[in-house]
């Protein structure tokens, strides 16, 4: 079966500097995703690619057998989209509003939203928790609230591919949960996660296949248990990794 | 079942919009019955009607001519210039993601100036009066397109570098029409004209002046309103706003286009009135909210508000001196660092 995302030969620069190098890869449709390495790898900056926010400078990416340069960016954003890091807004916007920018490419200049888009909206709200505060303020929310509307407003686009960038990041160990959680109920419902991770264990504990960049280059990319290796992990991070389990059960992982 | 997210439809937006379009006929009502010549409510009133109903003023009649060719032109010039600045406002603070930014802060308002100022300097007023705004608006887009070729690479413009671009562009421009005034100072009422004018100035404005400034304020608006969904996204991020399809480059600078056409048409009707185009959107949004399409309304009738009541209160205090530039700075100054204060922790950075 053809993969859903197939990056050949990708390529990225930023003023002269090469970001990422002459990547291929290919990405399952209704999986989790994940894309490790450590701090200026190019995890970023791929997904970025990816949506077309940063064009990328040679190579090719198809999505569901499209050419993603041919696409229409309105049509492009009904395909696939961008869970950012953190959304600092300067303006009160409402969530409800803010979430409901994620309908802007199913709408025409001049129209509002119309009783299929509530009904989306409301959705997405129910499926991330995010009804409780859909009349708050967009800056007054917290970190874990302020993702989980993020991802709500990803869900409203109703793009089958949802690219996340650390959607972990800054969030208590609660919060951390409770996201990849709900990744893995939208996995159930058909969407297919790609998202740059930091965390080595969450990675591993949520993510079907991960996709491991070292300097912009890929390194490895292969189901979790293969990639997740010792010796991988020593040559990407630079780290001695140790498992052990718990009498639970429970594996955890010690880093040196 | 429906679930409970529904957002209902709030007509606290509508309201405050109406009472702002309330407060402005008032205003507007109370500029064309002030002036040092006494008319009565009645008569102002038959006037009015017998000219909206296809009438014409008697000949030799004082007061039909005094309120149909003096104070409802000046009135309606006033409530426009006040709309557009506000408009022009909205559209920077969301194109610059700062709630703070205003009309000329890319240098639009100073080129206006600049080209107006030339424009009195060269005596082309008496020639014709269309060349005074046509210099000036073709000046603001002169400044809008060097700035955008200054911050524009590869096809991408940077929203920091039209900043700092319409920094030093302000000055030049600044620069250049101080060098216009000192020229002008050798013909005494030409300088006195060109000062005042720059103080913002409504005084003998006529039909023509009206028209102008109604065509760019329809154009600018419908146009910035075309693109007010674009904007409510670009206020958050162009990142985010490129991700939910819209194509930002041509967003922005057609935004852009809009705002300077109406800075350059509000100050070429009536000179530099600084602040309103800042205050307007920052005292809507707490009303109407973030959205653009709404806000761009709401703020535009209250600009044209302020406008008109600044020009009551300089016609009914000023004792010549006064200006309507001189008095919107005066009393948005404040509250500029009103909103400074209120807002420095935001700005704090560690």
């Amino acid at each position: 079966m053809e993969p859903l995302i197939n990056i050949k030969n990708l390529s990225y620069a930023i003023g002269g500097t090469p970001i990422l190098h002459d990547i291929s890869a290919s990405f399952a449709a209704g999986q989790i995703h994940g894309v490790i390495g450590p701090n200026g790898a190019g995890k970023s900056t791929l997904l970025r690619n990816l949506c077309r926010i940063w064009e990328p400078c040679s190579g090719r990416i198809t999505l569901d057998g499209r050419d993603h340069r041919a696409i229409r960016r309105r049509d492009l954003s009904q395909m696939i989209t961008l869970v950012p890091q953190e959304s600092r807004v300067d303006f009160s916007i409402r969530v409800f509003d803010f979430i409901a920018m994620g309908r802007h490419s199913h709408l025409g200049r001049f129209s509002w939203l119309g009783s299929d888009d509530l009904e989306i909206i409301d959705q997405a709200m129910a499926v991330t928790g995010t009804l409780p505060f859909k009349d708050r303020f967009i800056n007054q929310l917290s970190g874990g609230e302020s993702q989980l509307v993020s991802i709500a407003r990803a869900l409203v686009t109703e793009a089958p591919i949802i690219l996340l960038d650390e959607p972990t990041s800054a969030l208590d160990i609660q919060h951390k949960l409770q996201i990849m959680d709900l990744l893995t109920t939208l996995r159930a419902q058909g969407k297919t996660i790609l998202m740059s991770i930091h965390d080595l264990d969450l990675a591993r504990r949520y993510c079907d296949t991960l996709m491991l960049l070292q300097d912009g280059q890929l390194y490895c990319q292969a189901a979790t248990e293969e990639a997740f290796q010792t010796e991988h992990i020593r040559q990407v991070f630079h780290v001695d990794i140790e498992e052990s389990e718990t009498p639970h059960g429970v594996s955890l992982l010690f880093y040196a | 079942m429906k679930s409970k997210g529904r957002s209902a439809m709030s007509w606290r937006p509508l309201l405050a919009i109406a009472a702002i379009a309330l407060c402005l006929l008032a205003g507007m009502a109370l500029s064309v019955s002030i002036g040092s010549w006494s008319i009565s409510l009645t008569q102002i009133g038959d006037i009015l009607g017998q000219m909206i109903s296809g009438g014409s003023i008697t000949p030799g009649d004082p007061n039909g001519t005094i309120i149909w060719y003096g104070r409802v032109p000046r009135t309606l010039c006033g409530a426009l210039v006040g709309f557009s600045l506000a408009c022009a406002g909205v559209v920077m603070q969301g194109v610059f993601k700062n709630p703070m930014a205003s009309p000329g802060i890319i240098g639009t308002s100073s080129g206006a100036a600049l080209g107006a100022v030339t424009a009195l300097y060269l005596g082309l007023a008496s020639t014709n009066l269309y060349l005074v705004p046509l210099l000036s608006v073709a000046m603001a887009f002169v400044a809008l397109m060097v700035v955008l070729a200054v911050s524009t690479t590869g096809g991408l413009t940077s929203r920091y570098t039209l900043l700092l671009g319409g920094i030093a562009f302000n000055a030049i421009f600044t620069a250049i029409t101080s060098v216009v005034i000192v020229l002008s100072t050798e013909q005494y009422d030409m300088a006195r004209k060109i000062v005042s004018w720059l103080m913002g100035d409504l005084t003998n404005r006529s039909w023509e002046h009206v028209t102008i400034i109604a065509i760019i304020a329809l154009i600018g608006f419908i146009g910035a309103l075309l693109y007010a969904r674009d904007l409510n996204i670009l206020m958050i991020s162009e990142e985010q706003a490129r991700n939910f399809g819209v194509r930002v480059n041509w967003s922005r600078n057609i935004l852009l286009v809009f705002s300077a056409l109406l800075t350059g048409g509000a100050v070429a009707v009536a000179g530099g009135i600084g602040f309103v185009g800042l205050i307007a959107p920052h005292m809507m949004r707490s009303l109407v909210g973030s959205d653009n399409r709404l806000l761009l309304p709401a703020a535009g009738l209250l600009g044209a508000s302020l406008v008109v009541y600044a020009d009551c209160l300089v016609r009914l205090v000023g004792s010549g001196g006064l200006r309507i530039g001189v008095l919107t700075a005066l009393l948005g100054g404040p509250f500029f660092l009103y909103l400074i204060i209120r807002d420095r922790k935001k700005y704090v950075f560690f």
